[in-house]
Protein backbone atom coordinates (compact mmCIF):
# COMPACT_ATOMS: atom_id res chain seq x y z
CA UNK A 1 0.00 0.00 0.00
CA UNK A 2 2.90 2.07 0.85
CA UNK A 3 4.72 1.74 -2.77
CA UNK A 4 1.40 2.17 -4.20
CA UNK A 5 0.65 5.57 -2.17
CA UNK A 6 4.13 6.59 -3.13
CA UNK A 7 3.57 6.21 -6.95
CA UNK A 8 0.45 8.47 -7.51
CA UNK A 9 2.54 10.84 -5.36
CA UNK A 10 5.19 10.23 -7.43
CA UNK A 11 3.08 10.77 -10.52
CA UNK A 12 1.16 13.87 -9.44
CA UNK A 13 4.52 15.35 -8.40
CA UNK A 14 6.05 14.76 -11.78
CA UNK A 15 4.00 17.53 -12.97
CA UNK A 16 3.11 19.58 -9.75
CA UNK A 17 5.92 21.13 -7.55
CA UNK A 18 5.13 24.11 -6.63
CA UNK A 19 1.39 24.66 -6.64
CA UNK A 20 1.54 28.09 -7.80
CA UNK A 21 3.60 27.96 -10.71
CA UNK A 22 1.53 25.01 -11.89
CA UNK A 23 -2.15 27.10 -11.45
CA UNK A 24 -0.03 29.60 -13.31
CA UNK A 25 0.39 27.50 -16.54
CA UNK A 26 -2.83 26.13 -16.29
CA UNK A 27 -4.32 29.69 -16.71
CA UNK A 28 -1.74 30.42 -19.16
CA UNK A 29 -3.11 27.74 -21.48
CA UNK A 30 -6.85 28.22 -20.35
CA UNK A 31 -6.37 31.83 -21.57
CA UNK A 32 -4.47 30.88 -25.05
CA UNK A 33 -7.36 27.95 -25.49
CA UNK A 34 -10.06 30.82 -24.82
CA UNK A 35 -8.53 33.54 -28.17
CA UNK A 36 -8.12 30.80 -30.33
CA UNK A 37 -11.60 29.34 -29.84
CA UNK A 38 -12.87 32.97 -30.11
CA UNK A 39 -10.56 34.98 -32.35
CA UNK A 40 -8.63 34.00 -35.30
CA UNK A 41 -5.74 35.23 -34.74
CA UNK A 42 -3.29 32.06 -34.20
CA UNK A 43 -0.61 34.02 -33.86
CA UNK A 44 -1.58 36.16 -30.53
CA UNK A 45 -2.19 32.69 -29.27
CA UNK A 46 1.79 32.05 -29.48
CA UNK A 47 2.56 35.24 -27.81
CA UNK A 48 0.32 34.32 -24.78
CA UNK A 49 1.28 30.73 -24.22
CA UNK A 50 4.67 31.77 -24.82
CA UNK A 51 5.41 34.79 -23.07
CA UNK A 52 3.24 33.81 -20.39
CA UNK A 53 5.32 30.78 -19.31
CA UNK A 54 8.58 32.93 -19.40
CA UNK A 55 6.20 35.43 -17.24
CA UNK A 56 4.92 32.79 -14.85
CA UNK A 57 8.78 31.09 -14.63
CA UNK A 58 10.53 34.57 -13.57
CA UNK A 59 7.83 35.43 -11.64
CA UNK A 60 7.61 32.41 -9.46
CA UNK A 61 11.78 31.24 -8.81
CA UNK A 62 11.86 35.76 -7.95
CA UNK A 63 8.99 34.95 -5.36
CA UNK A 64 10.31 32.11 -4.32
CA UNK A 65 13.82 33.67 -3.51
CA UNK A 66 12.75 36.27 -1.84
CA UNK A 67 10.15 33.78 0.06
CA UNK A 68 13.03 32.63 1.56
CA UNK A 69 15.59 35.53 1.88
CA UNK A 70 13.09 36.63 4.58
CA UNK A 71 12.70 32.93 6.25
CA UNK B 1 9.48 4.92 -42.74
CA UNK B 2 9.18 8.25 -44.25
CA UNK B 3 12.62 10.13 -43.79
CA UNK B 4 12.89 12.65 -40.81
CA UNK B 5 14.79 15.45 -40.73
CA UNK B 6 17.57 16.25 -38.40
CA UNK B 7 16.03 19.35 -36.76
CA UNK B 8 12.86 17.82 -36.09
CA UNK B 9 14.66 14.49 -34.45
CA UNK B 10 17.62 16.01 -32.82
CA UNK B 11 15.50 18.44 -30.13
CA UNK B 12 13.70 14.55 -29.93
CA UNK B 13 16.61 12.12 -29.20
CA UNK B 14 18.41 15.25 -27.13
CA UNK B 15 15.95 15.47 -24.93
CA UNK B 16 15.35 11.87 -24.28
CA UNK B 17 18.84 10.85 -24.09
CA UNK B 18 19.66 14.33 -21.48
CA UNK B 19 16.46 13.32 -19.58
CA UNK B 20 16.70 9.71 -19.27
CA UNK B 21 20.27 10.03 -18.32
CA UNK B 22 19.56 12.02 -15.24
CA UNK B 23 16.65 9.35 -14.47
CA UNK B 24 18.81 6.12 -15.00
CA UNK B 25 21.49 7.53 -12.88
CA UNK B 26 19.27 8.38 -9.55
CA UNK B 27 18.19 4.71 -10.26
CA UNK B 28 21.37 3.16 -10.92
CA UNK B 29 22.56 4.74 -7.01
CA UNK B 30 19.26 3.10 -5.35
CA UNK B 31 19.90 -0.48 -7.16
CA UNK B 32 23.66 -0.11 -6.33
CA UNK B 33 22.71 0.30 -2.82
CA UNK B 34 20.61 -2.95 -2.66
CA UNK B 35 23.22 -4.79 -4.79
CA UNK B 36 25.84 -3.78 -2.41
CA UNK B 37 23.87 -4.21 0.78
CA UNK B 38 21.97 -7.18 0.03
CA UNK B 39 23.16 -9.55 -2.90
CA UNK B 40 22.54 -8.83 -6.57
CA UNK B 41 19.54 -11.02 -6.76
CA UNK B 42 17.02 -9.00 -4.74
CA UNK B 43 18.64 -6.04 -7.42
CA UNK B 44 18.23 -7.65 -10.63
CA UNK B 45 14.54 -9.33 -9.33
CA UNK B 46 13.42 -5.97 -8.53
CA UNK B 47 14.49 -4.13 -11.61
CA UNK B 48 13.50 -7.18 -13.54
CA UNK B 49 9.66 -6.43 -12.39
CA UNK B 50 9.73 -2.94 -12.81
CA UNK B 51 11.12 -3.18 -16.26
CA UNK B 52 8.14 -5.97 -17.25
CA UNK B 53 5.80 -3.19 -15.55
CA UNK B 54 7.17 -0.51 -17.50
CA UNK B 55 6.98 -2.41 -20.98
CA UNK B 56 3.32 -3.86 -20.03
CA UNK B 57 2.30 0.24 -19.40
CA UNK B 58 4.21 1.08 -22.58
CA UNK B 59 2.36 -2.21 -24.77
CA UNK B 60 -1.17 -0.69 -23.16
CA UNK B 61 -0.49 2.52 -23.14
CA UNK B 62 1.17 2.96 -26.99
CA UNK B 63 -1.80 1.44 -29.31
CA UNK B 64 -4.25 4.18 -27.66
CA UNK B 65 -2.01 6.92 -28.32
CA UNK B 66 -3.30 6.25 -32.48
CA UNK B 67 -6.11 6.49 -31.58
CA UNK B 68 -6.90 9.98 -29.84
CA UNK B 69 -6.35 12.87 -32.41
CA UNK B 70 -3.58 14.66 -33.48
CA UNK B 71 -4.61 17.91 -32.08
CA UNK B 72 -5.55 16.82 -28.83
CA UNK B 73 -2.71 14.73 -28.09
CA UNK B 74 -0.50 17.57 -29.10
CA UNK B 75 -2.23 19.76 -26.72
CA UNK B 76 -2.47 17.00 -23.54
CA UNK B 77 1.08 16.40 -24.11
CA UNK B 78 2.13 20.36 -24.84
CA UNK B 79 0.06 20.77 -21.42
CA UNK B 80 2.31 18.28 -19.67
CA UNK B 81 5.31 18.91 -21.23
CA UNK B 82 4.95 22.92 -19.74
CA UNK B 83 3.88 21.71 -16.37
CA UNK B 84 6.66 18.96 -16.32
CA UNK B 85 9.83 20.98 -18.00
CA UNK B 86 8.88 24.13 -16.51
CA UNK B 87 9.44 22.78 -12.69
CA UNK B 88 12.50 20.80 -14.07
CA UNK B 89 13.82 24.17 -14.92
CA UNK B 90 12.32 26.31 -11.87
CA UNK B 91 14.18 23.77 -9.38
CA UNK B 92 17.21 23.79 -11.74
CA UNK B 93 17.15 27.81 -11.71
CA UNK B 94 16.71 27.46 -7.66
CA UNK B 95 19.99 24.89 -7.37
CA UNK B 96 21.81 26.71 -9.46
CA UNK B 97 21.70 29.70 -7.33
CA UNK B 98 22.15 28.01 -4.29
CA UNK B 99 18.76 28.31 -2.81
CA UNK B 100 18.02 24.50 -3.26
CA UNK B 101 20.86 22.12 -2.32
CA UNK B 102 22.18 20.19 -5.00
CA UNK B 103 21.21 16.47 -5.25
CA UNK B 104 23.52 14.34 -4.23
CA UNK B 105 23.85 10.74 -5.68
CA UNK B 106 26.79 9.77 -2.73
CA UNK B 107 24.45 11.09 -0.38
CA UNK B 108 21.33 9.17 -1.75
CA UNK B 109 23.17 6.28 -1.83
CA UNK B 110 24.43 6.34 1.75
CA UNK B 111 20.96 7.10 3.07
CA UNK B 112 19.65 3.82 1.38
CA UNK B 113 22.50 1.87 2.34
CA UNK B 114 22.32 2.62 6.19
CA UNK B 115 18.20 2.24 5.30
CA UNK B 116 19.15 -1.42 3.89
CA UNK B 117 21.99 -2.25 6.82
CA UNK B 118 19.45 -1.36 9.47
CA UNK B 119 16.70 -3.05 8.40
CA UNK B 120 19.32 -6.22 8.17
CA UNK B 121 20.55 -5.54 11.76
CA UNK B 122 16.86 -6.08 12.92
CA UNK B 123 17.21 -9.43 11.35
CA UNK B 124 13.81 -9.45 9.80
CA UNK B 125 13.31 -12.25 7.44
CA UNK B 126 11.50 -10.62 4.58
CA UNK B 127 15.00 -8.69 4.24
CA UNK B 128 15.50 -9.97 0.72
CA UNK B 129 11.80 -9.22 -0.30
CA UNK B 130 12.03 -5.11 0.99
CA UNK B 131 15.27 -4.88 -0.53
CA UNK B 132 14.13 -5.96 -4.37
CA UNK B 133 11.29 -3.64 -3.57
CA UNK B 134 13.24 -0.74 -2.78
CA UNK B 135 14.99 -1.27 -6.40
CA UNK B 136 11.81 -2.29 -7.96
CA UNK B 137 10.32 1.39 -6.70
CA UNK B 138 13.30 3.42 -7.54
CA UNK B 139 13.46 1.55 -11.20
CA UNK B 140 9.59 2.05 -11.46
CA UNK B 141 9.26 5.59 -10.25
CA UNK B 142 12.35 7.19 -12.60
CA UNK B 143 11.29 4.60 -15.41
CA UNK B 144 7.86 6.07 -15.95
CA UNK B 145 9.62 9.33 -16.03
CA UNK B 146 11.56 7.71 -19.10
CA UNK B 147 8.46 6.43 -20.76
CA UNK B 148 6.34 9.60 -19.96
CA UNK B 149 9.07 11.83 -21.87
CA UNK B 150 9.74 9.69 -24.20
CA UNK B 151 6.02 9.79 -25.46
CA UNK B 152 5.85 13.22 -24.95
CA UNK B 153 8.81 14.38 -26.54
CA UNK B 154 7.83 11.28 -29.67
CA UNK B 155 4.66 10.79 -30.10
CA UNK B 156 3.48 14.52 -31.50
CA UNK B 157 5.50 13.96 -34.38
CA UNK B 158 6.01 10.23 -34.92
CA UNK B 159 9.54 10.54 -33.37
CA UNK B 160 8.70 7.47 -30.72
CA UNK B 161 11.20 5.49 -31.83
CA UNK B 162 14.13 7.94 -32.27
CA UNK B 163 13.19 9.09 -28.77
CA UNK B 164 13.02 5.67 -27.28
CA UNK B 165 16.36 4.96 -29.04
CA UNK B 166 17.58 8.58 -27.45
CA UNK B 167 16.35 7.10 -23.86
CA UNK B 168 17.93 3.57 -24.46
CA UNK B 169 21.09 5.18 -25.29
CA UNK B 170 21.29 6.28 -21.97
CA UNK B 171 20.41 3.63 -20.42
CA UNK B 172 22.96 1.84 -21.79
CA UNK B 173 25.71 4.48 -20.95
CA UNK B 174 25.20 4.55 -17.66
CA UNK B 175 24.99 1.01 -16.74
CA UNK B 176 28.32 0.70 -18.92
CA UNK B 177 30.08 3.29 -16.49
CA UNK B 178 28.07 2.03 -13.64
CA UNK B 179 29.46 -1.68 -14.43
CA UNK B 180 32.98 -0.23 -14.78
CA UNK B 181 33.45 2.15 -11.84
CA UNK B 182 30.93 0.22 -9.76
CA UNK B 183 29.91 2.71 -7.12
CA UNK B 184 26.95 5.96 -7.65
CA UNK B 185 28.27 8.34 -10.33
CA UNK B 186 28.40 11.61 -7.97
CA UNK B 187 30.42 12.96 -10.83
CA UNK B 188 27.34 13.66 -13.49
CA UNK B 189 26.51 17.27 -13.60
CA UNK B 190 23.09 16.65 -12.63
CA UNK B 191 21.95 19.85 -12.07
CA UNK B 192 23.46 21.27 -15.58
CA UNK B 193 21.81 18.29 -17.11
CA UNK B 194 17.81 19.05 -15.47
CA UNK B 195 18.50 22.71 -16.41
CA UNK B 196 19.13 21.39 -19.79
CA UNK B 197 16.39 18.96 -19.93
CA UNK B 198 14.15 22.02 -17.81
CA UNK B 199 15.62 24.05 -21.05
CA UNK B 200 14.06 21.40 -23.85
CA UNK B 201 11.06 20.37 -22.00
CA UNK B 202 9.81 24.01 -21.72
CA UNK B 203 10.41 24.33 -25.36
CA UNK B 204 8.49 21.42 -26.49
CA UNK B 205 5.94 22.34 -24.34
CA UNK B 206 5.02 25.63 -25.58
CA UNK B 207 5.75 23.90 -28.92
CA UNK B 208 2.64 21.65 -29.26
CA UNK B 209 0.36 23.13 -26.82
CA UNK B 210 0.30 26.01 -29.69
CA UNK B 211 0.06 23.03 -32.45
CA UNK B 212 -2.78 21.90 -30.86
CA UNK B 213 -4.07 25.04 -30.40
CA UNK B 214 -3.89 25.13 -34.26
CA UNK B 215 -1.01 27.27 -33.95
CA UNK B 216 1.28 27.48 -37.67
CA UNK B 217 4.75 28.32 -35.80
CA UNK B 218 6.46 30.30 -38.12
CA UNK B 219 9.57 28.50 -38.80
CA UNK B 220 8.17 24.97 -38.32
CA UNK B 221 10.15 23.03 -35.99
CA UNK B 222 13.13 25.30 -35.77
CA UNK B 223 10.92 27.50 -33.71
CA UNK B 224 12.01 25.03 -31.49
CA UNK B 225 15.73 26.26 -30.80
CA UNK B 226 14.71 29.96 -30.48
CA UNK B 227 12.27 28.73 -27.43
CA UNK B 228 15.03 27.05 -25.69
CA UNK B 229 17.19 29.48 -26.13
CA UNK B 230 15.31 32.18 -24.73
CA UNK B 231 14.16 29.42 -22.05
CA UNK B 232 18.23 28.74 -21.44
CA UNK B 233 19.13 33.11 -21.40
CA UNK B 234 15.94 33.76 -19.37
CA UNK B 235 17.30 30.96 -16.76
CA UNK B 236 20.83 31.99 -17.02
CA UNK B 237 19.83 35.66 -16.26
CA UNK B 238 17.59 34.45 -13.22
CA UNK B 239 20.90 32.62 -11.98
CA UNK B 240 23.46 35.56 -12.28
CA UNK B 241 20.81 38.10 -10.85
CA UNK B 242 19.47 35.46 -7.68
CA UNK B 243 22.91 33.76 -7.06
CA UNK B 244 23.24 33.60 -2.80
CA UNK B 245 26.83 34.70 -1.58
CA UNK B 246 28.49 31.32 -1.15
CA UNK B 247 29.12 31.71 2.92
CA UNK B 248 25.29 32.57 3.20
CA UNK B 249 24.58 29.16 0.69
CA UNK B 250 26.60 27.21 3.17
CA UNK B 251 24.51 28.85 6.35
Amino acid sequence: MNTLNALIDELLGMFVDDGSLAIAILVIVAVAAWISMHFESASVVGVVLFGGCLVALIENVVRTTRNAGRS
Amino acid sequence: MELMSWHAAAPAVGAAFLASLVEVVEAFTIVLAVGTVRGWRPAFLGTGAALVLLAAIVILLGPMLDRVPLHLLQFIIGLLLLLFGLRWLRKAILRAAGHIALHDEESEFAKETAYLQGVARQRQPHLDWIAGLAAFKAVTLEGLEVVFIVIAVGAGRGLLIPASLGALGACILVLAVGLLVHKPLACVPENTLKFAVGVMLSAFGVFWTGEGLGVAWGGGDLILFGFAAAFLAIGHILVRLLRRPVLQAAQ
